[in-house]
Order: structure tokens, then sequence, then C-alpha cells
């Protein structure tokens, strides 16, 4: 078998790695360069263009130069929001479909744009080690979600490597920092890229990389404050006359690249002069930016990691005091407003003694040398980022893992039916922190099949949830009955094509669409007057607590909840089931302290 | 319980390696380095090598969990056979469900109980009246902070005064829970010098403990989470 490589997937950049001589080195390409923009550039010939080639193309070609596809990664087409729409190349998408990137009328996925990004770096290292190479340890923001890794994974497959392990980017970092370090110590590592933030804690021990807690956002990094930047200079390019240039992609490009680049100046300069020549035939645009200005400006997007790197802290239950370094990672670690913000929450002066662009890399390298055997006194002991559950009762989220475990982890649940001779049952399986199931990201539904006929409540099947050291999740059931083990197949609700979603439509008419439709109704009918009948009892101890505009809020969501049962609208009922269920939020967290009251005065009455 | 259920799987009848055939407890062999099926009655206690009672020594605790996953983790075994990866899979998964389960006090406690009775620790929504009275306060408290929250935030000087709250609360949150942890360590004093079947009243005594921890560990999430969205 050949050798492992460590791949830093980036928003912005791709960097691959090689453990050599027992030191994890940067595999540079032919040209000489370390880093691999991670741009890919449809043009002439019938292969894309990737790397440094394709971003010198971004201004002339901005349709169909793709760039910061990462952010589109394992996400459906009802998530993307307006903002993030704003790339220069064309992407569609709606509802549970996947985002796709639109060039000369051919879809193409996010994983398959990944995938050619990571075929240069195969090649690359191919021509390095003089070696076929297939097989390779990827990396991926440590919050990214399960259909974000698995996506990831199938970049790799697509790009003919086999992804021998997904690990999460800070902790690769960790390890590029403390190998050689005997380190017995709490590190923290803040890593800002291109278009994520993590935060992961770590307690480093007998050369046990065990990570704490980890926390962040999927959608904040440097291609923010770039934006920010580009807005900017808009406003002050109409201000001096040169009208609104917000529509056209060339000029929009160009001034994208020329903000990239004072930004990154303004990391070792005190001010920055901006020239764009001819925006217009008849507009050049020079502006002089000071840092001090720029901070302002970006101020708010930097402030957006605090609150994650806060709840890090508490879920490690750990105190700025308790923390002896905090790595930066990630190229926006450069801005001095960013060291100075990590320096502030943390209480330390930030450690930036690693190269911010290859310690993921690095990394990951090293991890693929653990795996193969190369490197046996170092463990690397990760956490699942996002608290795993499934849909219950109420539409609420029942969590079966929560956030911050150790994976590998497995945990179990006993599902039974509902009705007499119900042969399935549908879990749908959730990732997220909030308490209303449709608040969380939905990784698909499973289907408990074949249930042998039995009176509600008898049935007993046990169904196991691991997480394996990918942080990807498995399923198995058993029927505790029979004994019968099977591997769920879960239907991820974003990576069914549209040719099988219609021929999963059409297999549901022919085999008797009305009786799925009946049950649909019948189950939600169940849910909603559960729903319904907690409400009351709920309104009958506390509606004297609740504000006569919550009241209203309630009665109306009641109302209209019991008029769409009258009519048997299923659709109509589930939406306003979610309303009431909201609606009464405040009044389940009254009831509550109701309930603890009352426990309080009857104790005081027994006394 | 659920994974009562699943688990008994783990406890495989065999009690000689497959590999070396010596004899073993757990699930790796020592003697010729294999990773084998979980053997005998083996209980979260047991698989860490700590005493099963109230209190464990946590830097133990640790060093004995950070050196049975350098032995089990599946990163150890990734050119292994399917089925040795699979046992891999299965004894991290139960070591770290170990390790989670022992060294969070309530989490330990309830264990233990669960041992002691042969089945889960029941919920209650009793907790002593001091306890409950402070958790109906800070709940208050948390309430107001959370329409501030949900209203947008922006008043400067309301906020540190919540925030300030929120710490005093916090703090008297660990405070009592402290207190409940000296409860727990007479308990534990007790359960050195009792035999098995005259522990049933001290079992008692935890189950009320427990019940405290409950309801201050879920105070203190509530009010972390607060501090967090306030901050």
């Amino acid at each position: 078998m050949g050798r492992i490589i460590g791949i830093d997937l980036g928003t912005t950049n791709s960097v691959a790695a090689i453990v050599e001589g027992g030191k994890p080195i940067v595999i540079a390409d032919a040209d000489g360069q370390r880093l691999t923009p991670s741009v890919v550039a449809f043009g002439g010939g019938t292969e894309p263009i990737i790397g440094h080639n394709a971003n010198r193309q971004r201004i002339l070609n901005p349709r169909k130069t793709i760039y910061s596809v990462k952010r589109f990664m394992g996400r459906r087409g009802s998530e993307i929001k307006d903002e993030d729409m704003f790339v220069s190349y064309p992407v569609t998408g709606s509802g549970e479909e996947p985002i796709a990137i639109v060039i000369d009328d051919k879809h193409y996925l996010p994983e398959e744009i990944s995938a050619y990004v990571l075929k240069k770096l195969k090649r690359d290292a191919e021509r390095y080690l003089g070696e076929t190479v297939d097989r390779a340890v990827i990396t991926v923001p440590a919050y990214f979600n399960d259909a974000q890794r698995n996506t990831t994974k199938k970049a790799g497959e697509i790009a003919g490597l086999k992804v021998e392990r997904i690990i999460n980017e800070p902790t690769a970092a960790s390890l590029a920092y403390g190998i050689d370090k005997k380190l017995d110590a709490k590190i923290g590592v803040y890593d800002l890229g291109g278009g994520t933030f993590d935060i992961s804690i770590l307690d480093i021990k007998q050369g046990v990389f065990q990570v704490l807690s980890t926390c962040g956002n999927t959608r904040l990094g440097g291609d923010d404050i770039d934006r920010r930047l580009i807005d900017f200079l808009l406003k002050k390019i109409e201000a001096y006359g040169g009208g609104d240039l917000s529509g056209n992609l060339m000029v929009l490009s160009r001034i994208r690249e020329e903000a990239e680049k004072a930004k990154c100046a303004l990391s070792f300069h005190d001010e920055v002069e901006i020239s764009i020549p001819f925006l217009t035939s008849s507009f050049s645009l020079k502006y002089k930016l000071t840092r001090k200005e720029f901070e302002e400006l970006v101020r708010d997007i930097i402030d957006r990691t605090r609150k994650p790197c806060l709840q890090a802290m508490m879920d490690a239950k750990l105190k700025p005091d308790d923390i002896d370094e905090i790595i930066l990672v990630g190229g926006s670690t450069r801005i001095p407003l960013v060291q100075q913000l990590a320096g502030e929450i943390f209480g330390k002066t930030p450690n930036t003694s690693i190269n911010p662009d290859e310690a993921v890399a690095l990394g990951a390298a090293i991890q693929a040398n653990v795996l193969s055997g190369h490197i046996s006194n170092l463990l690397l002991l990760d956490v699942t980022p996002l608290s795993l559950g499934i849909e219950t009762y109420g539409a609420f989220m029942n969590v079966i893992i929560p956030r911050n475990t150790t994976i590998p982890t497995r945990a179990g649940e006993l599902f039974t039916t509902a009705v007499d001779n119900q042969s399935a049952v549908t879990i749908q399986v959730l990732q997220g922190e909030r308490q209303m199931a449709a608040d969380n990201w939905s990784i698909g539904t499973f289907a408990l099949e074949d249930i042998a006929p039995a009176p509600a409540g008898v049935p007993r099947i046990g169904v196991q949830f691991t997480i394996d050291a990918d942080g990807i999740l498995h399923v198995l059931a058993r029927d505790v009955n029979t004994g019968k083990e099977k591997f769920v197949q879960m239907k991820s609700t974003i990576d069914v094509s549209k040719d099988q979603v219609e021929k999963m439509v059409r297999d549901s008419m022919e085999h008797g669409k009305e009786d799925a439709a009946k049950k649909e109704l019948f189950d939600a009918k169940v849910e909603a007057d559960k729903v319904l009948s907690a409400t009351r009892k709920a309104l009958d101890k506390c509606v004297n607590l609740l504000q006569q505009d919550e009241r209203n809020i309630i009665d109306k969501a009641i109302y209209d909840l019991e008029e769409v049962i009258k009519r048997g609208d299923t659709a109509g009922i589930k939406d306003n089931t979610t309303n009431l269920n909201r609606a009464t939020d405040r009044l389940a967290s009254l009831l509550l302290v109701e309930t603890a009251k009352e426990v309080v005065e009857k104790k005081a009455g027994h006394k | 319980m659920v994974h009562e259920v699943l688990e008994h799987d783990d406890k495989g009848k065999r009690v000689k390696c497959l590999s070396c055939g010596s004899p073993y407890e757990g699930f790796f062999c020592f003697d010729c380095h294999t990773i084998l099926p979980i053997s005998g009655e083996m209980n979260y206690f047991s698989i860490l090598e700590v005493e099963k009672r109230p209190v464990v020594d946590m830097a133990r605790l640790k060093e004995n969990f950070l050196r049975l996953s350098e032995k089990v983790h599946p990163d150890r075994y990734f050119n292994a056979s399917g089925e040795v990866q699979d046992l891999a899979l299965k004894s991290s998964s139960l070591l770290n469900k170990a390790y989670s389960t022992l060294k969070d006090p309530k989490e330990r406690i309830r264990y233990l109980i669960s041992l002691e009775n042969d089945r889960e620790a029941p919920v209650s929504k009793h907790a002593s009246t001091e306890t409950m009275e402070f958790f109906i306060e800070a709940s208050d408290v948390c309430n107001e902070v959370n329409t501030f929250v949900k209203k947008g935030g922006g008043d400067e000087s309301l906020k540190r005064d919540y925030l300030r709250k929120l710490l005093g609360l916090k703090n008297e949150a660990i405070e009592r829970w402290k207190a409940v942890l000296g409860e727990v360590e007479r308990v534990d004093k007790e359960w050195i010098g009792t035999t098995d079947e005259n522990r049933k009243p001290l079992v008692k005594r935890l189950l009320v403990l427990s019940h405290e921890l409950s309801y201050l560990s879920k105070l203190q999430s509530l009010i972390d989470e607060l501090i967090v969205a306030i901050s």
C-alpha cells in the first residue's frame, strides 16, 4: 500500500504534506508553490485549470472561476442565504436539493469542484514522491456537521483518493504545534480561516492530544472581511462620482482582488494606498485606507469569534487562567485586531509561532503517520462538535449524544410502535443545539421496517448510533425480540439526486399513495393533539403569568391548529403544530418553575 | 435503560486471550498486546481500574483512561482485520462512555446507584426545599435575562448588571454543588467499611444527593448558556 498524505482542503488555499525522516513537510508543486489556491477555472480546454493559474483568471472570467466552494459543501439549497450567494459564479439549488454550480449549462456539485483541487494536490504529491498516491487524511473545520464531513469524503473519492481519516483542522494544528515539545499543557487553538472559524480546547498529556471542547462558526472568515471591504469601496466609488458598480462582475472581481491585497498589507502597515485605475472609462479609484479605519469597519465580524470561545471554555469547564497557551491558526489570524481580540478573550498574548497557513496540513500528515503505524507515541482523542439527537413528540429534539463527547462513541435508544400492527417506524436524526427539532440540521431519516404485527408498544427495536473516529454517524438497528440486526441506510436529505427523488415519488405512488397519506395524517393529528393538550394544561396553571400579547399569540396558534385539523390538511397540521410549539416556548419554562414552586409549597405544608 | 440492552454484547464469555491463551480481564491482553472482546462482568469502574465507590481519585481515573485509550483506540488497529477494527471501535466507545460517566460526579453517582439497585436510578422532580427555592430564584433571573437577550440586549448598563447577577448565581450554584459533594464524601467514608448487603441506606442517601446534583447541574448549564448569550 502506498503512503498516506495529509491534505488541508481550505476555503482559500489548500496544502498537501507528508512526513519524511520523521518530520512533516509541505509538498510544493512544480513551480515551488506551497499553497494551492482552492480555485477552479473553466475555460478553453476540456479540463479546468486549478490553483494559481485559475486565480489569475478570476478577473477575466468571473462567471466561470470557482472559489470559496467550501462554503457550499454539504449544504442544501434552502440554506444559502442571499449574502452567501455573493459569489461571481452562478449557484443554484432550492429546498432540500444540494447546491450546484452552473458552468455552461452543466451542474457541478461542490464536492466535484473540490475534487479538482484534490486531484492537483494528488498529482503534485505523486511528482514529488515518484510514486502513486491514492490515500489521504483530509482535514475539515471542527464545527463541520455530518453532511459536510461526508461531502468532503466524497470529494476525496471523486479525486481517486481513499480518505483514510477525516480530522479536525484545529486538532491537526495542535499536533503540528505539539509534536516535538513533550507538552503537558492545556491549549486553545483559535483557527480563523477564509470561510470558517473554529476554537478547540485541548489537554495534552503523555503524547495524548485530548480535545476537551470545540465550538465555531462555519460561515465566518476572511471572505466576510473582504466583502465588507468591497462594500465599503463600492460606496466610496459612488460617493466620488464613479457610479454604482455593484452589478458589474468584472469590476467587482478587480475590487475584490485589491480589497484582499489591502487587507493583507494592513497586517504589516499602518496605512495602504488603494489604487484601481479605470474602473470605468472615466473613473479611477484612489483611496488611502488606514488600519484604524479598517479595524472599525470589520470589528463586529471579528467580534463574532468571541461567543464560540466563551462557549468552548464553559464546555471544557475552564477559565482563561486555566489555559496555558492560545495558538493562532488560519490566514486571518495575521490581522492584528484578531490577535488582539484572541488575547483579550483568553487573557494572554497569543502564540503565533506556527505557520498559520501550513500547520493544519502538517498535522494531517502527522496523523497519517500515526495511522500507518510509523508514529506510536502519539494519540488523538477528538470530540463530536454538535449534539446528535432524534425528533420526538412535540417536534422537540431529544439529545442522544451530547456535543463534545469523545469519539468514537456509541449510544442506544429503544423504539416501539404507536399504533397496533404498525409495520414501520420512521425516525428523523438531527444535529444541533436548539430545543426545537426544526431549528436543527436534519441529517436524514431512517425507517425501521418489517416489524412483525403486534399491539402498539410491544415491538422493541434497539437502535445504536455510532459516531466513528471521522466524526461520521452510522446507525445499526436490532429487533430486541428476535435479535435480528441490520445496518440502517440513512436517507440523507441532501445527497439524493433529483432523478432519485422522482423515482421515489413514483414508487410511493404505485405502492398505495393513499395508505401513506392516511398514516401521515394520522401521525400528524396524534402529534397535534398531544401539543394541544399539553398547552391547555400549561395554560390552566400559568395563564396569569402571561402577558396579554403572549396570550393572544398562543390563542391564535391554537385556533389555527384546530382549524387545519378539522380540514384534515396534513401539511397544515404539521406547520401549525410547530407554530404552537414555538408560541408556547416561554409557557413551558413558566410551567417548570410553577411545578417547582408547587413542590416546594407542598413540602413546606408537610412540615 | 437502553444502553443495557445494547451493551450486553460487550460482555462476552471468553476469559482467555484469543491470541496467546493467557487469562485476561477487560478488553486488552497485556501479555501479547492484543485487543479482545470484553470479558466477564465488567462495569465502568472495573474497566477504568478504580474502586467501585462514590468518590474516585480523579488523577488516577484520567491516567488510566489515557493509558487504556492508547491501547484500544481504532488508530492503533488501522491496518488490522475488519473484525479487530470493529473490536477497537466497540472497546474505545465503551471506554469513552465509562470515562465520561465516572468523571462527572452526578453521572457517576447515578451509575453507581444503578449498579447497586440493578436498575436505572429514577429521575425525581424533588430536591431539598433549599435547592428548589434557589432554583426558582435563579430561574426567575434567567427568564428575565432571556427576555432581555431576545429583545436585542442593547442597554449596556443593564447588560453589566445582568452579567454580574448571573456570575453571582453561578458562584452560588458552584458553592452548593461543592457542599453536596462534601456530603457525597461523607457517604464515601462510610461506604468503605460497609458490606455489600448493608449498603441500602447509603444508596438511598446517594439517590437524594443525586437529585440535588441534577438540579444544580441543570441550573449551571442554564446560567452558562445565558452568560455566553449576554457576553
